[in-house]
Parts: C-alpha cells; structure tokens; sequence
C-alpha cells in the first residue's frame, strides 16, 4: 500500500496577515519501492509537501494515508494508529547533520531506535546495519564526536539515524546540497541500493536534474503549490513550457541535445543520460552507410 | 507551532503613526505611560483608550493583531482582576465559598485591567508600527548623550539590531530541529519533569551549535567589511524631527496639560 495524498492544500499561519497558502489541492501518491523525484524553483513548497507525508504537519484540508491508515487521527485510537503509519516514513531534513547532538556517532544513531523502545541490543544491531548501508565504517567512526565530523560524513551519520528506524518510505529533502560531487554521486549510489536492495520506497526532493536522471524513475514538477507535470523523467525533461514554468532547466544532456537538435542536426530525442547522449551523438554525426559510399565514389 | 508568536511584528504601512520620529514615538510613549500609571482614574482612561483606539484604526493595525499582543499576559491580567473582583470591601454580588465578590471589587478590577490592556497594546503599538532598524536607531540616538558617562550606547543598540534580525531564523531553526528529532522518534510531552528536560538535550545541542556558528560567521563578516563599531560611523538614514513630529508633540502635551489641569480643577 502506498502513501497517498488526497488533493490537499496547506497554509502557513492563516489569519494573520502573513497568511500563505505554500500548497493548493495536490494529489500524489508513492508506490511501495518507487523513487520519486520532486523538483520545482525555491518556495514552491516542495518541503511543505514531503513535511505532510510523516504527519509533521497536518493539511489545511485534505487527506494524507499512508498504507491506508489516514495520518490525521482523530480519536484515541486513530492517533495511536496514524503514530504507528508515520513511523514508517524516515524523514531526512534539508542539511540534516546539523540536527546531530549526541556525544558519539553511535549514540546518536542509536537514539532513534532507542526512542521507539527497541533494546540496547537491537539498537546495536540497527547501527551497524545503518551504518553499513550508507557506506561508513562501524569501527573507525562509532566513537567520534559528530562535531568533528566532515560535512558528508555528518551527513551520512544523520542519515543512518533514520535508517536505523528500518522506514518503509525513504523521504530526503535535498540529500546532496553542499556535496562535493564525488561525495553526491557516493551518497546517490547508496540511496539507488536501498532501493534496490531493500525495496525501499525513495522520495528525494532536489533542485540538481542530474540527481533525477541518476535516480528517479518519475519527477514532479511543483510551482507554487500546485503539480504541473508528473511522468518519466525521459518524457518529463522534453515537456520544456513545464521546465520553464517551473522554474528549472533541464540536465546537461537533455539541455545539449535540444541544442544541437536546433542547430539543425537530426538527432534522437528522449535522451537522458551521458551514455544514451554520447551514442545519440555518435548514431546522428556517423553518416549512414549509403551516403558515405556515395561521396567515396 | 512556533510561528505564531506575535512577537515585536512590525506591520509595514504608511499612517501619521508609522511616520513619526521613532525617537519621538519612544519617548511619547513612555510620556503616556507615566499617566497612565500616575492618574487612575477612569475619565483619563477613556481619553486615553480613544486615543489608543484613534490610532490603532488610523496605522489600519487589524484588531485580531491587537488581541494577540494581550495573549502572553492573558493569565496575569485575569488574575489581577479577580484579585480585586473578590478582595475589594463593599457591597457583594455573590458568594464563592469564603470569598465575596462586590460591585466596588469589579469597578476597581474593570479599571486596573483597563489600565494594563491599555499599557501593553499602547506598547505594543511602537512595535507595530515601527521598523525594528529604525527602533534601534532611535534607541542608540536617545542613549547616545549617555555616552559621556562610558555607557556603549552604538554597541547596545547593534546588539539589538542583530537579536531582532535573527529572532524569526532562530525560531524557523527550532522550529526545523523540533521536526527532524520527532521524526526520529523524540517524544517531548510525555514523562515527568527530569525525563522532559531530559527529552530537549536533542534540541537545545544543534540550536546552540547553530547559534555559535552563526554568531561566529557574522563576526567573521562584519570584520571582512571593517566594523569597528559606532567611531566615526555616518549613517545611510538619518534621523530628522519634522513638522510631524512637533505637531505629535504639541497634541500630546495639550492632552497632558489638559488632564493635568482637569484634575487640578478637581473637575474629573
Ligand atoms: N514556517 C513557515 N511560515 C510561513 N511561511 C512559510 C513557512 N515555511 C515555508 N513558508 C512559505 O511557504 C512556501 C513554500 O515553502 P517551502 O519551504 O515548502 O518551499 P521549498 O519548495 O521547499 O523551497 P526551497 O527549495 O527553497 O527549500 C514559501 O513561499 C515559504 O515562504
Ligand atoms: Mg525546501
């Protein structure tokens, strides 16, 4: 079951005169194991939207479900049970390790699983786990402090805090902003194995195209509260009046191609990454096997 | 949850309130509030409250706004009237349990919380409609004949300036913070007392870590463009009293002397 979000719409402090409605009536829905990506220009409300997916904040109206169970509760027993259904969203915060606090990283890792009641034991066993699966070595960094930590690695310190609660629906608000690109291509390749390996379901909001064309196999693109395009990144990144509606600009790739394309040379669209775009080059510069006879004669 | 805190809004307009001196605003402020504390009496909180009533409509501040400024003080000001509501001598209205309330008690306790609404929204009133730059400014200017005495006059008011502009990112940041330990299972309102204080260890650490390098990256900044503090600094605005604010300071000693003489006459 999925998380499903029923045409909802939020407004940040209604009544007064800083009133702003950041979404107005999105639908949207993360199937079990998919990589979402969300993209849209600065204030489009691309956090306010994932904030609604653990019940960190509640719709102005509409409804937020996750696997059925709806996030609102409103008796006892429902609240208890949408507690239940947002624990299943790990929610990784914009620049998360600056939310680290503990002494040591292990500590820090641990208090997630220790909050939901886990053991010492089972925590311990959760650490380790988290922390293989985003790449850091349990011996070398379990006792440092988080302070001391570079920006990536705190990074990937914080993000281990919340895979060590085991989420169903991986949620990260621009997991690689301020990563060198070595370091973003490292953490993109551990998120892709989650997903792979554990069936994990990813949402990744992000304002980097390449990110979407490494990762996702479906994009959403906000503008001021509202979806204007949900598809496959191949098909999205031709829409080009939703790109510039939304305020981005296409890969690299796509961005070259369109170029030469306008330029006059016939080329193979629908081309996203580097590989697809050399061989596309490659295919429309090679001249096809009669017209080289040709010109040989 | 932290956003709604009114606290020192300022409500950007263009009212005879919004365009007067701020030096002046602040010292008819406390003029007004000297009165209101010296004379009570209920003919002067009327004027007063009129006049508090003429300007909140003329700055357009909106009412709900004005309530809000009350809230943080809500309990006290109940509290202060039934104080009175039931400690005053005199006629009573009704019995509760040892305690009488009496028609002097809800006379006397109508007036005294009259008299704090009408200090704190009067207050409250310099906020609305005063940009907390020029606030500040005001403040450093009016301080500023302290300086012979070693009192740091610039320096209290920059503090000031930078505590009011990080305020609202302080608060975003708690706010941020709040989130990100409750999605990892933080649980801050439930458990006794030493298990709750205990509970804010994963907020207070990366707020303070914040703080500090925040406070350290604007040092570092204003000391790449030369700050030295206030010695011979010029400034983009300057300060200048107009026919505004002499008007404003001719109409308010006319309301006090008129008071004053009214009293003295013994005709209110
Ligand atoms: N706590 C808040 N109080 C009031 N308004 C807010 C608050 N948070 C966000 N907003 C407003 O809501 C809108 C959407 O904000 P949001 O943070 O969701 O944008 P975003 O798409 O995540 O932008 P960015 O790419 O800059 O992170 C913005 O216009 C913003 O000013
Ligand atoms: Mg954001």
């Amino acid at each position: 079951m999925p998380i499903e979000v029923k045409n909802i719409t939020f407004t940040y402090m209604p009544g007064t005169p800083y009133e702003h409605q950041a979404l107005r009536g999105v639908s949207f829905t993360v199937e079990e194991g998919a990589i979402v990506a969300i993209a849209g220009h600065t204030g489009s409300g691309k956090s306010t939207l994932i904030q609604h997916f653990n019940g960190l904040i509640q719709p102005t109206t509409g409804q937020v479900t996750v696997d059925g169970v709806d996030l609102l509760g409103r008796d006892k027993k429902s609240k208890a049970a949408a507690k239940e259904a947002a624990r299943k969203v790990g929610m990784v915060f914009q620049y998360p390790e600056r939310q680290l606090f503990a002494e040591t990283v292990y500590e820090d890792i641990a208090f997630g699983p220790l909050a939901h009641g886990l053991t010492a034991k089972e925590a311990a066993l959760r650490v380790r786990e988290a922390m293989s699966q985003v790449g850091l070595d349990y011996e070398s960094y379990r006792r440092r402090s988080p302070l001391e930590l570079s920006g990536g690695e705190g990074r990937r310190v914080a993000i281990a805090g919340i895979l060590a609660l085991r989420p169903k629906y991986l949620v990260l608000d621009e997991p690689t902003a301020g990563l060198d690109p070595r370091g973003r291509k490292e953490l993109l390749g551990k998120i892709k194995e989650l997903s792979l390996k554990q069936g994990m379901a990813v949402v990744l909001v992000t304002h980097y195209m390449e990110d979407i064309v490494a990762l996702a196999k479906r994009v959403v693109f906000l503008r001021r509260g509202e979806i204007i395009l949900d598809d496959a990144p191949r098909r999205a990144f031709l829409q080009r009046e939703a790109l510039k509606e939304a305020g981005l600009k296409p890969p690299r790739t796509v961005a070259l191609i369109n170029r030469l394309s306008e330029a006059g040379l016939k080329i193979p669209r629908g081309v996203l990454t580097v590989e697809e775009a050399a061989e596309a080059i490659y295919q429309s510069l090679s001249p096809r096997q009669g017209e080289r006879q040709q010109r040989v004669k | 949850m932290l956003n709604d805190i009114a606290l020192g809004r300022y409500f950007p307009g263009n009212s005879l309130l919004h365009r007067l001196d701020p030096r002046i605003k602040i010292v008819l402020l406390f003029l007004f509030l000297a009165i209101i504390f010296l004379w009570v009496n209920s003919l002067v909180y009327l004027a007063l409250g009129s006049m508090t009533a003429a300007l909140i409509f003329t700055a357009k501040i909106p009412l709900r706004m004005v309530a809000t400024s009350l809230k943080p003080l809500w309990w006290i000001i109940l509290f202060t009237f039934l104080l009175h509501f039931f400690g005053t001598e005199g006629e009573g209205i009704f019995q509760l349990g040892s305690l009488t309330a009496t028609w002097e008690g809800l006379k006397q306790g109508g007036l005294i919380t009259f008299r704090l609404a009408l200090l704190i929204i009067l207050s409250a009133l310099l906020t609305f409609t005063t940009d907390p730059l020029a606030l500040t400014d005001a403040i450093e200017s009016l301080l500023s004949p302290l300086k012979r005495f070693g009192v740091p006059a610039h320096e209290l008011a920059m503090m000031m300036t930078i505590a009011l502009r990080f305020i609202p990112t302080i608060i975003e940041e708690t706010d941020r913070i709040i989130k990100a330990q409750e999605s990892r299972g933080a649980d801050f309102t439930t458990g006794n007392i030493l298990t709750r204080v205990k509970n804010f260890v994963p907020i207070l650490v990366p707020l303070f870590i914040a703080a500090f390098r925040r406070a350290d990256d604007l040092a570092t900044a204003m000391e790449a463009r030369c700050y030295r503090g206030g010695e011979g600094r010029t400034r983009l605005r300057r300060l200048q009293l107009g026919r505004l604010d002499y008007t404003a300071c001719g109409v308010s000693a006319l309301i006090v002397g008129g008071i004053f003489l009214l009293t003295q006459w013994g005709i209110i």
